[in-house]
């Protein structure tokens, strides 16, 4: 089973991994948000993001093309949530794609491929 | 692809003598490997870059070829190397005549010499080349055809 987003199979073409970002609180310093005395003030907890490297591949570069186009067209203002199912069945409700990019070169040899890493924050 | 005692190998239009052995290795020179989530197994595999390289090994002769003069050939040279292969009846591409391998393009990378196992008393000059494709993608080299 492959990952998907939106229903959307974006990963498919070639083998990919899921990475998850830390979960953190955001802290800052009190003078910084014009706070009396030191320390420092929690005010909230991070976003949280999924990272997904792996490999688009085809056997032409304009299909090569049309895989990438896939990603960045869901790159929007405002951004469009949705799931986020992934490859073991466990899946993130409700997420938007921040970025998209590529690793390397894209290699040219038996087919066109070029490596990928897709974040997506929840909303 | 090995070719023993070939018949005639050439080089920039220079006929290299006593040749005994024609090789060509292949490699790929990056590869690209992928593994998924599921298992330790790699997924996915290509060759992004490749390289051809032929060594031509001969019998040291006591003269170079006039028209390659003394210290010919060095790294660096480059020119159309071919080698014609001398067969038997046959069909096809070996059709009893010369088949002639030709490699389009190929630069000098490498000529030692091997004074040390001599076969009857005669030293060997290995010649490296890197053969050059003329747009990355057509194969550097072709083979069959009549010589």
């Amino acid at each position: 089973m492959n990952a998907t987003f939106q229903g959307l199979d974006l990963f498919s073409s070639g083998p990919h991994r899921v990475v998850t970002r830390p979960r953190e609180l955001s802290i800052v310093a009190n003078f910084q948000l014009n706070l009396p005395g030191s320390g420092s003030t929690i005010i909230g907890v991070s976003d949280w993001e999924v990272v997904i490297e792996g490999r688009l591949v085809a056997l032409t570069s304009t299909a090569l093309r049309t895989l990438r186009e896939g990603f960045v067209e869901l790159i929007t203002d405002p951004a469009t949530s949705g799931e986020l199912m992934l490859p073991d069945g466990f899946s993130y409700s409700s997420l938007y794609i921040t970025r998209y990019e590529e690793t390397g070169l894209v290699a040219k040899g038996r087919t066109k491929s070029v490596g990928y890493r897709a974040t997506f924050r929840n909303k | 692809m090995l070719v023993v005692s070939p018949s005639e190998v050439r080089f920039g239009g220079v006929t290299l003598e006593r040749v005994e052995l024609f090789a060509v290795s292949r490699k790929a020179v990056e590869l690209v490997v992928e593994w998924g989530d599921a298992g330790p197994r790699p997924m996915f595999a290509d060759a992004a870059r490749i390289e051809t390289r032929i060594m031509v090994v001969s019998e040291v002769v006591r003269t170079p070829p006039r028209e390659m003069g003394v210290d010919a050939p060095v790294p660096g040279d480059l020119g159309v190397l071919s080698c014609a292969v001398s067969v038997g009846s046959g069909v096809g591409p070996w059709n009893g005549g010369r088949t002639p391998i030709v490699v389009a393009s190929a630069m000098v990378t490498k000529v030692e010499y091997d004074f040390e196992n001599q076969r009857g008393g005669v030293a060997r000059r290995r010649i490296e080349f890197l053969a050059l494709s003329s747009d990355g993608v057509i194969a550097e080299i072709s083979a069959g055809g009549a010589a």
